[in-house]
Parts: C-alpha cells; sequence; structure tokens
C-alpha cells in the first residue's frame, strides 16, 4: 500500500520544496514590491533633489516649483509602481508555476527560464558589489541601513530561485526515472 | 504561569507604562524609541523562525515554508530599523498600519477562540479592539503630530496594563510524583 | 479511540479474559472514564486537579503554550493517549529540541507498554482499565506524539482514504466543529493548520481529524516526522491486534500468566468470534452505530444487559464519602490509578533526559534534582 521506494520519497521531497519556493517567491517577491514602494514615498525628499538635478529646468519656469515638484515626484512615483506591479506580476506567475507544478505536476518550462534569468541578475548585481573593496562596501552599507535590507532580501530571492530551480530539474528527473508517476 | 514568569509579564507591563509617559513628554524621543522597538521585536520575530526552521523545522515535511516567513519577517524588521531618518508622519503612518493589522489579528483570534468554545475570548477580543480603535484615532489625529503619538502612547499604557493583569491572573500548575 | 472500544469493545475483551460480568464492567467503565476526567469533573468532585487523564478543548483553551504549559499538556497526554514507543529513539541529524520531541511518537509494543500493563498487576479494576485504554491508545494514535508539535503530529494535502473497494479517495479536512463526519462521502472534519509549533492545533491526532478513532478506517498519508514516507494505516487490523492484546494483558493481571511479553497477542480467548468481531471493525459507521455492535455482541457473550456509559455513575458515591473514606470509593481507587501511571510515565520520560513533561522529585528526598544537577540523567 505505501510507496516508499527511493525515487518515490525524492520525487515528493522535491515537489513540495519546489511549492514551498513558489510560495516564497510570491511572498518575496510582494514584499520586495510593497517595500520599494513604500522606501518612494517615505524618502521623498532625496529623490525629488535627484530628480531636480536631474530634470530639465524648463519645467520649472513655466509653472511653480511646488506644482514641478508634485508632477515631478508623481510620474516617478507612477512609473515605479508600474515597474513594480510588472515585477510582481512575473515574481506570481513564476510562483505559482512552481506551486502547480509541486502539486499537481502541471509542466511548464518558462517559468524556470525567468527564475533563472532572476538568479542572475541577483547573482550579477553582487558580483558588481564586490568589485570594490568589500570594507568600502561593508562602510556603505552599514551608513545606509536600506543597503543592508536590500542584501538580505536580494539573497533570500537568489536562495528562492536556486532551490526552485534546482527542485524543479531534480523532481524531474526521478519522475522520468520513476516512469512518469510518483 | 510560574512565579518567575509572573514577574517577568508584570515588569514588561511596569516597564511599558514610564515608557508611554516619557513619549508623551518628549515626542521627538519617542517616535524614534517606537520604531527601534518595534524594528528589534521584528527582527528577532524573524530570527527566532529562522532558528526553528534550523532545529526543528527542516526535519519537518514541508517545512521550508517557516523559513520563508522568518525571512520576511526579518527583513521587516531590519526595513522598520531604517526608517529613523523619514519625517515622523511617515513612521507614524506606518505604525498606524502595523497597529491596524495586529488588531485584526487579534479579533480574529478572538473569534476563533469563542468559535472553540474558549472562556476567556473576550479579554483577547478587547485587545484587538483596541489596537484597531487607536490606530483609527491616530489616522484622524494624524495632521497634529503630538496628538497621534498621545493616542499611540495611550495604548501603550492600556497593552502595559493588560499585561500586569494577566499576570496576575491565576493559573493551575501541577506537579507530580 | 472512542467510546465503542474503551467501554463495550473492553468489556468483551475483560469476559473474554475470563473476569465476571460486574468486574467487567468496573474495568470498562474505568477505561472510558480516562477520556472524561479532566480538571473540569474534579473540581465538581471537589477531587485533586492532579489526577486529571484529559483535557477538555476549553481547558486546552486557557492554557499559555510557554514550557510549563507544554509540559502540563504532555504529562497528561502522553501518560494517557499517547504512550511513547521508544524514548531512546534516534535519528540522524537531528539536534536535542527535535529528538526531545520525536521520542514521544506514540506506537504499538514498546517498554511503556509494558511498563504500564505491569504497573496494574494485583492493583485494583480501575487500574486494570487505565492500563488497557492507555494499551489500546497505542494502536489507534500510533505515529502522533501527545504533546503539541507541529513538526511531529503535522499533516499535510498528500491524505487518502482506501476504500474497501481498494480503491483511493483524497481527503480533504474541513474545519468545521459543527459538521458532522460523514464517512460515506469522505468528508471528515480536522483541526486547522496553525504555523506555531507549540499551539494546542498541532497536539495529538488532531490534524487527521478522527480517523484513526474510526476502526473502519484505512488510510495513508505523510506523517510530518517520516522523512517523505507514506505511511500506511490500517485501522481494522490495528483494532483487531488491539483487542487481542488487551484480552492477553488482563489474563496476565488475573494471574494466568507469569510475565507480560510485548507483541503477543490471545488467540484462543477469540476463537469462534473473529468474523463476527472483524465485522463490527469493519463496518463503515461512526460511534453511536459501533457502539450498538459492540454491546450487542458483549450482551451475547455474557447473557447480561450492559448499561449504557453514564459519566456520572459514581460520582455521587465520592462526593458523599468522608474524606478517609474517599480512597476506598470507586472514584477514589481510579484516581489512585491515574496518579500511579501519570507519575510513570512521567518519570520514564524524565529519566532519558526530556523535559517535556516537566520534572519528575521525590518531594522527600529531592534525589532527582540533585541528579540533574550533577549531570547524571541517563540519555
Amino acid at each position: 500500500m505505501e510507496n516508499n521506494n527511493e525515487n518515490d520519497l525524492k520525487i515528493r521531497r522535491y515537489k513540495n520544496q519546489l511549492m514551498m519556493s513558489g510560495f516564497g517567491c510570491i511572498l518575496l517577491g510582494g514584499w520586495s514590491a510593497i517595500r520599494m514602494i513604500l522606501s518612494v514615498y517615505l524618502e521623498k525628499d532625496k529623490i525629488l533633489d535627484a530628480l531636480r538635478n536631474a530634470a530639465d529646468w524648463s519645467i520649472y519656469e513655466s509653472v511653480d516649483a511646488k506644482t514641478a515638484d508634485t508632477v515631478l515626484f508623481f510620474t516617478y512615483l507612477g512609473m515605479t509602481v508600474f515597474i513594480l506591479i510588472i515585477s510582481f506580476l512575473i515574481h506570481f506567475y513564476v510562483g505559482r508555476c512552481a506551486v502547480r507544478e509541486g502539486r499537481d505536476g502541471r509542466k511548464r518550462n518558462f517559468y524556470l527560464v525567468i527564475a533563472g534569468l532572476f538568479l542572475l541578475s541577483i547573482v550579477i548585481s553582487y558580483i558588481g558589489i564586490g568589485d570594490k573593496n568589500i570594507a568600502d562596501s561593508a562602510e556603505e552599507a552599514i551608513s545606509k541601513n536600506a543597503d543592508v535590507v536590500t542584501y538580505v532580501l536580494d539573497a533570500s530571492m537568489a536562495f528562492t530561485f536556486l532551490d526552485m530551480l534546482f527542485s524543479a530539474v531534480l523532481s524531474r528527473i526521478y519522475l522520468k526515472k520513476n516512469g512518469g508517476g510518483e | 504561569m510560574s512565579k518567575g514568569q509572573r514577574i517577568r509579564r508584570f515588569i514588561a507591563g511596569f516597564v511599558e507604562i514610564p515608557l508611554a509617559i516619557v513619549m508623551m513628554l518628549i515626542p521627538k524621543l519617542g517616535y524614534p524609541l517606537i520604531l527601534i522597538a518595534l524594528s528589534l521585536g521584528l527582527t528577532l520575530r524573524g530570527a527566532r523562525d529562522l532558528f526553528y526552521y534550523f532545529t526543528l523545522a527542516r526535519h519537518m515535511v514541508g517545512g521550508r515554508r517557516s523559513f520563508y516567513t522568518g525571512i520576511l519577517i526579518f527583513d521587516l524588521g531590519l526595513f522598520t530599523a531604517s526608517l529613523t531618518t523619514i519625517p515622523h508622519i511617515y513612521i507614524l503612518l506606518y505604525l498606524i498600519g502595523i497597529h491596524a493589522f495586529g488588531g485584526l489579528v487579534g479579533v480574529l483570534a478572538a473569534l476563533e477562540e469563542k468559535r472553540h468554545g474558549a472562556a476567556h475570548w473576550r479579554l483577547k477580543l478587547s485587545g484587538g479592539i483596541v489596537n484597531i480603535f487607536i490606530a483609527l484615532l491616530c489616522v484622524i489625529f494624524i495632521k497634529s503630530e503630538n496628538t497621534a503619538i498621545y493616542i499611540y502612547c495611550l495604548g501603550m499604557i492600556y497593552s502595559g496594563v493588560m499585561r500586569m493583569v494577566m499576570a496576575c491572573r491565576k493559573t493551575a500548575m501541577v506537579c507530580i510524583r | 479511540m472512542q467510546k465503542d472500544f474503551h467501554y463495550y469493545a473492553t468489556y468483551c475483551a475483560a469476559f473474554l479474559a475470563g473476569y465476571d460480568h460486574e468486574d467487567s464492567l468496573a474495568i470498562a467503565y474505568s477505561a472510558q472514564f480516562v477520556d472524561d476526567c479532566s480538571r473540569s469533573v474534579l473540581r465538581r468532585l471537589k477531587a485533586p486537579l492532579n489526577v486529571a487523564s484529559t483535557q477538555l478543548n476549553l481547558e486546552l483553551m486557557e492554557i499559555t503554550t510557554d514550557i510549563l504549559g507544554i509540559q502540563d499538556i504532555t504529562r497528561i497526554w502522553a501518560s494517557f493517549h499517547f504512550l511513547p514507543r521508544d524514548l531512546y529513539a534516534q535519528k540522524e541529524g537531528c539536534g536535542k529540541l527535535y529528538m526531545d520531541k520525536y521520542r514521544l511518537i506514540c506506537g504499538p509494543n514498546g517498554e511503556l507498554v509494558k511498563d504500564t500493563v505491569t504497573l496494574a498487576k494485583k492493583k485494583s479494576l480501575q487500574s486494570v482499565g487505565i492500563a488497557m485504554h492507555v494499551v489500546a491508545d497505542t494502536w489507534a494514535h500510533r505515529n502522533f506524539a501527545g504533546t503539541p508539535s507541529l513538526v511531529i503530529n503535522n499533516t499535510d494535502a498528500h491524505f487518502f482514504e482506501i476504500l474497501p473497494d481498494g480503491t483511493e479517495r483524497k481527503i480533504k479536512f474541513r474545519h468545521s466543529l459543527s459538521a458532522p463526519d460523514d464517512p460515506e462521502n469522505g468528508l471528515y472534519t480536522g483541526s486547522i493548520y496553525q504555523s506555531a509549533e507549540n499551539s494546542i492545533m498541532n497536539l495529538g491526532h488532531g490534524r487527521a481529524g478522527h480517523l484513526p478513532d474510526y476502526s473502519f478506517c484505512r488510510y495513508k498519508y505523510l506523517p510530518a516526522w517520516n522523512e517523505y514516507r507514506e505511511m500506511y494505516k490500517d485501522n481494522p487490523s490495528d483494532y483487531w491486534n488491539a483487542f487481542r492484546q488487551l484480552i492477553y494483558a488482563m489474563k496476565f493481571l488475573r494471574g494466568e500468566y507469569d510475565e507480560f511479553h510485548t507483541d503477543t497477542y490471545e488467540n484462543k480467548a477469540v476463537e469462534g468470534f473473529e468474523d463476527e468481531i472483524r465485522a463490527i471493525l469493519n463496518k463503515r459507521q461512526t460511534e453511536s452505530g459501533s457502539c450498538a455492535d459492540w454491546k450487542a455482541f458483549g450482551e451475547k457473550l455474557s447473557g447480561k444487559e450492559i448499561p449504557d456509559y453514564n459519566e456520572n455513575t459514581y460520582q455521587d458515591e465520592y462526593i458523599t464519602a468522608n474524606k478517609d473514606e474517599k480512597s476506598d470509593t470507586f472514584l477514589g481507587k481510579f484516581f489512585e490509578g491515574t496518579l500511579a501511571q501519570k507519575s510513570m510515565v512521567t518519570s520514564r520520560i524524565f529519566e532519558s533526559g526530556n523535559l517535556l513533561a516537566g520534572y519528575s522529585v521525590d518531594p522527600e528526598t529531592g534525589k532527582l534534582i540533585r541528579q540533574m544537577v550533577k549531570g547524571g540523567l541517563k540519555r
């Protein structure tokens, strides 16, 4: 009555891990988006300063400074929110596909490609940090608390995608060994 | 509850009240203090969940869920710590959000306990309702920063009093030979 | 297990073991009263609260799940309903925190089963009844632990009932307390998922609902602790073994055998009754139907009427007795039995180095405290 050969155990383990990593992808992706929107809104002044430096000064000649600031900021916020919504939807898609494959066995490959690309982008961003002297990096990180938060979240996301890829590949290998069934 | 636990709970409640009074008298000091406390609480909670994963849940079917929730709460705690340099009004909004959510969770938990027939669900329900009520009041008086912080501090005093009341409640303790 | 087995089936087993009708009733009542002897009842009787052998849902809701609350819960549930199979079990790669919970997993034929039965030797009928309840539950509640623990007692969506025709039907548990179980349509109630490790919802077999208590049920699932291995639970077979083991144990307690051995079952006494008993065990019905069948079987065996179980039967006797005479009442002897059982199991768990059931201390000598301080506990 019990299906407990080695392949069965591994299939169940990796499918479960795949499901959990999908869940984690949705959760962390959602939090990442919310955090980014909050950060943008809460650091309004800093962003406005940066935008004013980068903006075309002709805006300030035609309207008053307050209106110009509002337009600049909300345009920036709107674009950020739009990009973050897209990002969250992609995370949601990847997570949902992982959950579905883990739970029901519905296989898709495209989400794994996206997961791989996400993982690659995080690794590259870490390599970029590593280019600097580690002590400088740490000092910068200490003085900018938000960066520490980002590093922690990025590391977690990297782990999630790695786990997802690993679990998906291995569960498929063992499923094939088992003749397609658990 | 053991004697030690009662004492600890009583002290925690007792400390919360003068802290709230200090924050009411010196509002500028209040915001960073609240944030530090909240950040510490969330970070420690996230760390605890991660510890739980590495000691226990990793041996469990589906245990990796605790890892992800632990990471999320840990990150929330770190994020809260990063808010100390922003205008107070936004800190207050953030705190209101956390308290409203906490109040909602409290109300739902109390209703669940009522459904299961527990006797003391009213206490939990009142705690949840007070949390939501304080959050609402803070929103109403958001334009007046000091008023909002007074309301928040009143909420802290209520919470401190409840902790001391819970510490003094009778619980059965059984020893066997 | 429920009243059908603890009261009626235990009566049948006691009668087949050689006890007369009155003694069998006393044993059966005691076996069932283990499920009713809560602190609420004890308060009403003005009896000592530390003899409780169960906790009502209301009582569980009020307990704080700090270490003392956990120890209180574990003492009761591990002693009477989820007797640990192996207090020295090993599992690779796991720390002490995990192993303390793992070692409380219930199962039949462990050392503690022998200790439980031996403890009742030359004691009252009430002690016999208590022992029979504990032994029976090791079969029904196997693979769950009598301590609130998500990492041991959790189950997930991989839960299938094996129907009489051999097909599998996925079980999805409801969480509605008011809706009764409907075995015909595969609708069962289980406790809701709670992520907190020490939540009351993660005590015992709550996550599997009443399935372990249905003698007809066969199912397979993934226990949280079993490294993704499926566990097949054949209740009809387990209950059949439990019934025969109860007869064997009671024959030992009556003095027919010199020693009690685990993994030993009485076959002679059930000769001629096997088909009838298996039919009752395999019938897809809830408790009320099963009670009626076991009652009919018991009355056929003894030729006498088995009164319906009434929790209050002996309570007046206890309440009206003088202080000096309480120990001689039916319930007084029962309370002595529960105290002895709880003390024995708690001591064994403590001696194994596990503090989940709390401390077992000799109030006169403080001996075990000194042992602990010197690091002299066995592992």
